[in-house]
């Protein structure tokens, strides 16, 4: 079916909750994002080990101890199966799950400037998210790009050598734009603003 | 400067003055509409055409996309669904936003640049069909190839190429900005 549905979902997720909860629990989000996307990239290998060592621990413990013939044989995860650079993304999604839970359920409601500038937050936060699970769906050009720089091939290019990027992100802000200056029917030129004679 | 991109230029600076005319909340309605049509003949066109070919082969006792007129066929079907969206977009007020263009200089042209880039969307996703069957065109003698250089160097820069993989995601965001304003 589609390979850009979960994108969207995620995406308007987050911009959802942005703009229901507000700039300040999406920037506490980020936050949290940020502080988890650090600790991963910097010790991911030894925190998931830790995970992983302790989850086998408590398993073994709870399944018969260090009796093998106690326990079965689909609960025998062999040592290095979450400390894969491949789970650090479900690290990732599990922290940003978590958050949005707590953002909704501990948020307070938004109006006015502050959904706006909380569903753009927000929409920011679905992108970082989206980007960490499925790279090369979300911003094509952009892995494209940082392959192409980390290879010693060809010059790097930027986004003004691709047009096709500018014109997306102008059409996005056109929409954008356009829709946040269309005046209510009630502000309209015309008759209707005019109220009706009485009697 | 060949026909063809002349008559694509032509076509963008008409869309934008159907913009200036009916006001871009409407115009945004019909880019939705043209989005859905762009995203339905993206995905499931081909599809769509196989299983068209099966039912009126099977009736007619021929397959049409295995006939020597099966560019031509394709182009018909793909371009005639998408006038008939483009069409049913322009006509009443279907996903239309509700409002007004703010007014003076920024309102004519906020209207004049949606109708353009929905002049961009139609006549370009046409000239996309065009080229993607070789110019089916050239055999009522409309088009005589090959295409002039600046017509070469439009061609990726068509909207298909560019927004197939975003067209989900601008309906999304079109929808939501409908809900959320």
């Amino acid at each position: 079916m589609f390979n850009y549905l979960p994108f969207t979902l995620i995406m308007t997720l987050f911009t959802m909750l942005g703009y229901r909860r507000g700039t300040r629990s999406q920037l506490m989000l980020l936050g949290a994002l940020v502080g988890t996307w650090l600790v991963i990239a910097s010790s991911g290998r030894s925190l998931l080990r830790l995970i992983e060592s302790t989850s086998l621990f408590l398993l073994r413990a709870g399944l018969g101890g260090e009796h093998p013939e106690l326990r079965p044989d689909y609960f025998a995860p062999q040592p290095g199966f979450l400390a894969d650079p491949n789970t650090y993304p479900l690290l990732f999604v599990a922290v940003a799950a978590i958050g949005c839970g707590v953002v909704w359920h501990f948020g307070t409601s938004a109006a006015g400037l502050s959904s706006l500038r909380g569903a753009l937050v927000g929409a920011l936060n679905g992108l970082w998210v989206s980007y960490v699970l499925f790279p090369e769906r979300v911003l094509p050009w952009a892995r494209r790009v940082a392959e192409e720089s980390s290879s010693a091939v060809g010059p790097t290019r930027v986004v003004g050598d691709r047009p096709e990027v500018l014109i997306i992100a102008a059409v996005f802000g056109l929409i954008f734009l356009a829709v946040r200056w269309i005046r209510r029917p009630g502000m309209g030129p015309g008759l209707e603003n005019i109220p009706p004679p009485e009697g | 400067m060949g026909a063809l991109e002349l008559l694509w230029f032509v076509l963008i600076a008409v869309f934008a003055l159907i913009g200036v005319v009916r006001g871009y909340p409407k115009e945004l309605g019909a880019t939705a509409s043209i989005l859905v049509g762009m995203l339905v003949l993206t995905e499931w066109g081909e599809d769509i055409l196989n299983s068209l070919d099966l039912a009126l082969g099977a009736a007619a006792g021929l397959s049409f996309l295995a006939s020597p007129y099966a560019h031509f066929v394709q182009a018909l079907f793909y371009i005639g669904f998408f006038v008939a969206m483009v069409f049913l977009a322009y006509h009443g007020e279907t996903l239309a936003f509700r409002g007004y263009p703010p007014p003076g200089l920024p309102g004519v042209a906020l209207n004049a640049l949606n109708g353009a880039v929905n002049g961009y969307l139609v006549a370009g996703t046409v000239w996309y069909y065009l080229d993607r069957f070789d110019y089916p065109l050239r055999l009522f003698g409309l088009f005589s190839p090959p295409l002039t250089d600046l017509a070469q160097r439009l061609l990726p820069f068509l909207p298909v190429p560019i927004l197939q993989p975003y067209l989900l995601l601008f309906i999304a965001f079109i929808f939501l900005m409908r809900v959320l304003r």
